[in-house]
């Protein structure tokens, strides 16, 4: 039968972590972030990644990427995936488009990470109205696993698109202790977002 | 032409409709129970049986218990009730074809390919394939042969401190086979289809289907085929289109005459699981290949569940005419008895990207209707209110 | 993003992909330049002692224990007889080590369904921590500046389950790697001495890690990434396990 494919994850296991440098994020001081396309104001500490996930994205952690993972996206203009669609040719990621429902950002997010994350096991809870840098926006909450890994992750997003543009602020944590403990704050953070200009 | 020689039973016993002790009563093989012989082999049992041990705790695993005992019913028909428990078989929910089997006994099968496969001879083409694999010990057979070799370490990329067997890719790289493993897999498998009554067309069907899948998948991406491309994710040794014809004409010489293909069987089995897996299928943003099982899976007629998820096909992909072509999926769906409360769903966001605001909202409302304890209830019901 | 998420697997894949990729002679001069700046580090939190006048019962979680060989290509493979027996002599051996500094120990029975899922679970919550921990205090070559200074980490308390389903009140993890060099990589070893390179030798690597059940607090870390002591014989664990246990709260 077809061998299993997918050394990836073996290539990926011997690869040593490129050094990325950090930069505090101090509690209360308003910041721009994704090439000022977004401003927050963190009610705690965090820690900005110096290495930029994609052209439109930025990660902020307080622990650890693996413990809380904080992303924002901003000005992701129609037709692009909002991931690095690195496996484009086998695999290609779903686009955002400027005609999308909002109901519509959570299917594209959802379909990206199952690509992305190479998992099925991946499903949206509960969706709601919410409201992002002064627009209307959609909330949506949703856990996943990821093969070879025990740990069941959540995540809890909000989204919407400003003049055809995407805007996104996403975080993740694992689902025993570090969700819970640090959504109430992410949630404060998320309030106090503005879209400069 | 490949000669093959295969053990066959009477005519008569083959025409009895697979029952599970069809089988003339062989020795068992080695295989079975096999003890590892030396430190090496031990070293390798030792890291499947930690990979089984995680495999057991899996949240990737399908556990229903319905779903797997049928799977195993399948693997009992096929290769007979004094050797199928062998296998521990464990379910994976991952959207691609594939299965594989271990030399300790694990055999996985991913639900992928148990939504590609037709009917239940073609399922019990692939169990037998692998069993075949496992009776032969290709795997050891393997794992001795790179052992020999000068830097034997190829074998298993172990990455210390990563826990044995990471994932179940590492175990698949180990237990790689060549052409003439794959080839004599194959003809167990027919040698079992044979002794257990189940068409044995089906094993060189699924390679048909396979490839014509992968010219569904390459034309929707305009890209070339890869059913003939040497080290795709799809190929193989032998070649599909190789084992395809070897396997067609070994079973044009055993005839399909009164053969059992088990089709209402097998989609009794899968009824449960199909709409999940069909999801997982759609959220690969594979319109091609979507397309292509969604019009397998539609070949005894199109089903309210069916054009519900070809609306969503249709509706995820939103290229020039898709929407609308979404609009009528959903719309004939919405007609059968079958369709889920999504149906609307569908349909009404699929109105509002049309700028058909009105319809659009009353088709959410229906949704709401249908499934009070929506999820998504406020968002949709904020989107369906009269403006 | 990508990257990102693959790095995510990347941590949560991998038991320690510092550590794994110190074990591997592809990385040798990254390995080199943090082994040699000093190989053992551990931390304690700040204030942490044990509860006075009872006897605390450590738990030892299932250990992740290899001892195998590694080849010339650099790559190792495990060997059953010879990780058996690792096992159970370091198992007896940190057992014997504790209960001598008066602790009560025993080892995390193995369970089934439910107890099994969320044991794995804690077990893999640990190693994330554990590599940040390593990442941020033991080794901060790139910490983030928040938590800078302090080691404090933990699991959360809900772990506080673990104890009712077979565990004391803390809970001992740990890790423990060996590849021995087979002739081939041996005689590259020898060759690359001879003509005047440094081929590191392979080290042993081993781990481990202390958390307060009661709290979820990861109160006590040590790594060491050039461990002694030959696991296969009960003197060696008897070594290995004195390393393993270094600056452990309350032994010295």
């Amino acid at each position: 039968m077809i061998r299993l494919a997918g050394i990836i994850a073996a290539t990926l296991l011997f690869a040593m972590p490129v050094a990325a440098g950090w930069k505090a994020m101090p509690a209360g001081k308003t910041v721009a972030v994704v090439d000022e396309s977004l401003s927050v104001t963190p009610t705690q500490s965090w820690n900005r990644w110096t290495r930029r996930p994609s052209k439109f994205g930025e990660v902020w952690t307080l622990d650890g990427l693996a413990l809380n993972e904080l992303t924002f996206f901003a000005g992701v203009p129609s037709g692009k995936a909002i991931y690095h669609d690195r496996l484009r040719r086998n695999r290609p990621l779903p686009k955002f488009k400027s005609d999308m429902l909002l109901t519509d950002l959570a299917e594209l997010f959802e379909s990206s990470n199952r690509i992305v994350l190479q998992t099925s096991l991946f499903e949206i809870e509960e969706t709601q109205p919410a409201r992002l840098a002064g627009h209307d926006a959609v909330r949506f909450s949703y856990s996943y696993a990821i093969q070879g890994d025990e740990l069941k992750r959540k995540g809890e997003a909000v989204a919407t698109i400003v003049d055809g543009k995407f805007y996104m602020v996403n975080f993740v944590a694992p689902a025993l202790h570090y969700f819970d403990r640090d959504i109430g704050n992410v949630r404060k953070l998320v309030d106090t977002a503005t879209i400069p200009g | 032409m490949q000669k093959l020689a295969l053990s066959f039973l009477t005519a008569t016993s083959l025409a009895v409709a697979g029952v599970a002790n069809a089988h003339p009563s062989r020795p068992l093989p080695s295989a079975i129970g096999y003890e590892p012989k030396d430190e090496d082999e031990r070293g390798l049992w030792l890291q499947m049986d930690e990979f089984e041990r995680n495999l057991k705790q899996s949240k990737l695993l399908i556990r229903d218990p319905e779903l797997n005992q049928y799977v195993h019913s399948v693997l009992c028909n096929t290769v007979g009730s004094d050797r199928c428990n062998a296998a521990r078989i464990y379910i994976i929910r991952t959207p691609y074809f594939n299965a594989s089997m271990a030399p300790n006994g694990v055999m996985m099968v991913w639900s992928g390919l148990l939504l590609r496969m037709r009917n239940e001879a073609e399922l019990a083409s692939v169990l037998g394939h692998e069993f075949g694999h496992f009776e032969k010990q290709h795997s050891l057979q393997s794992f001795r042969d790179i052992r020999a070799k000068s830097d034997a370490a190829a074998w298993l990329s172990l990455v210390p401190g990563a826990g044995m067997f990471a994932s179940f890719s590492l175990l698949g790289s180990a237990l790689r086979f060549n052409r003439e493993m794959e080839r004599e897999a194959d003809l167990i498998s027919l040698d079992y289809l044979a002794e257990s009554g189940y068409d044995p067309m089906a094993a060189s069907n699924i390679w048909e289907q396979l490839r014509a899948e992968m010219d569904a998948q390459a034309k929707a991406r305009k890209q070339r085929s890869m059913k003939d491309v040497g080290n795709s994710l799809w190929s193989t040794h032998p070649s599909t289109k190789e084992r395809m014809e070897y396997l067609r004409e070994a079973a044009e010489e055993m005839g399909s005459e009164g053969k059992r293909k088990g089709e209402a069987e097998f989609r009794a089995a899968m009824q449960k699981w199909w709409p999940k897996l069909v999801d997982d299928q759609i959220k690969l943003n594979d319109f091609g290949s979507t397309e292509f099982l969604l019009g397998q899976l539609a070949s005894d007629g199109w089903t309210g569940r069916l054009l519900f998820a070809r609306g969503e096909l249709y509706r995820a992909r939103a290229k020039k005419d898709d929407m609308t072509k979404a609009v009528g999926f959903y719309r004939q769906a919405a007609a059968k008895s079958d369709a889920p409360a999504e149906t609307w769903r569908g349909l009404g966001v699929a109105l509002m990207r049309l700028g058909k605001q009105a319809d659009g909202r009353a088709a959410l409302r229906k949704y709401l209707q249908k499934k009070p304890d929506a999820s998504d209830r406020a968002m949709i019901g904020l989107m369906a209110r009269e403006k | 993003m990508a990257a990102l998420t693959d790095l995510r697997r990347l941590f949560t894949h991998c038991l320690l992909a510092l550590l794994a990729s110190f074990v591997l002679a592809t990385n040798a001069a990254v390995a080199n330049s943090l082994v040699y700046a000093g190989s053992e580090r551990s931390a304690v939190q700040e204030g942490f002692a044990f509860p006075a006048g009872k006897q605390p019962k450590i738990t030892i979680m299932r250990p992740e224990i290899f001892v195998g060989e590694q080849s010339s290509g650099g790559l190792a493979r495990v060997n059953a007889d010879w990780t058996k027996a690792g096992k159970e002599n370091l198992l007896f051996e940190l057992q014997q080590r504790l209960q001598k500094a008066g602790f009560s120990t025993s080892v995390m029975p193995e369970l089934s369904g439910e107890n099994e899922t969320i044991t794995a679970e804690y077990r893999a919550l640990f190693k994330i921590v554990v590599n940040s921990a390593i990442e941020n205090d033991l080794w901060p070559a790139d910490g983030l500046p928040t938590k800078k200074g302090e080691f404090d980490w933990s699991l959360g308390p809900g772990i506080a389950k673990l104890s009712e389903i077979g565990a004391g009140e803390f809970a001992l993890f740990f890790y423990s790697h060996d590849s021995f060099p087979l002739p081939g990589r041996r005689a590259l070893e020898l060759v690359g001495i001879a003509k005047g390179f440094d081929a590191p030798e392979q080290p042993s690597v081993g781990y481990a890690g202390l958390v307060d059940l009661r709290n979820g607090k990861l109160v006590w870390l040590n790594v060491n990434l050039r461990i002694d002591g030959d696991v296969r014989k009960p003197e060696g664990a008897r070594e290995r396990a004195r390393q393993l246990l270094n600056d452990f709260p309350g032994i010295n």
